[in-house]
């Protein structure tokens, strides 16, 4: 949200670091699957 | 990155708590604004007929959304910029650096007949310190269902990043927040 409402840029090191924050610890390491014509 | 959770922790409901669409939206177009996201992405259909996956090669970054029927196909930053953004509905004029708002309503679709959110925003010290998000609703549908009204403020915390706050308490720790937040309704539908 922060970098969406304009709060600040989204290039700004503690939006970069809180991003990075919820990409290690709030997402599925399982991910979703191609199509297995892809994959 | 794939989707993306609200919260890891045992939140004390019933069942498996599962990724959230909207938050990955978010997250994707957090990366949009952060130049992190590829300089392609590849929108590829899915085996489930009503899922599209939307993958960047050079990020890794994965994208899904419902009731979009696609094959593959390359689109460029701003056309995935679009993309993004079209599930994600701004309310009034996208804010930009330099003409931050101090207030203002956020309003996310998934499509017309999913799972919406609306919220209103405080920014206190723009680009200094806190932001605090108030009134956070999810409406699903026809079935809406309002969260208890609450604010969360999001700090400068430790390792340079932001920490959320909900009534003075870091929801970092997650666990301690959900546990009252789950519990408190059941205690008093006990009584």
């Amino acid at each position: 949200m922060l970098p969406i409402v304009g709060f600040l840029p989204g290039t700004d090191p503690r939006v970069r670091a809180t991003i990075d924050a919820i990409d290690a610890g709030l997402t599925d390491s399982r991910g979703l699957g191609l199509p297995l014509s892809l994959a | 990155m794939a989707l993306v959770y609200r919260y890891r922790l045992h939140d004390g409901l019933e069942g498996e708590e599962g990724t959230f669409l909207i938050c990955t939206f978010w997250l994707a177009q957090a990366l949009a604004e952060a130049g992190q996201l590829g300089s392609t992405m590849q929108m590829t259909a899915s085996t489930r007929p009503s899922t599209t996956i939307y993958t960047t090669p050079t990020s890794g970054t994965l994208l899904r959304t419902c009731n979009v029927q696609g094959v593959p196909l390359a689109i460029n930053v701003a056309a995935a910029d679009r993309l993004i953004s079209s599930p994600l509905l701004l309310s009034g004029p996208r804010p930009s650096c330099g003409q931050r708002r101090s207030a203002g309503t956020h309003e996310a679709k998934e499509d017309e007949k999913g799972a919406s959110w609306k919220m209103s925003y405080d920014m206190l010290e723009p680009g200094q310190g806190t932001f605090v998000l108030r009134r956070w609703l999810y409406m699903s549908g026809a079935d809406p269902f309002k969260r208890p009204d609450r604010s969360m403020e999001l700090r400068p915390g430790p390792a340079g990043r932001f920490a959320a706050f909900t009534e003075g308490e870091n929801h970092d720790d997650a666990r301690a927040h959900s546990q009252r937040w789950v519990r408190q309704p059941q205690a008093e539908a006990a009584r």
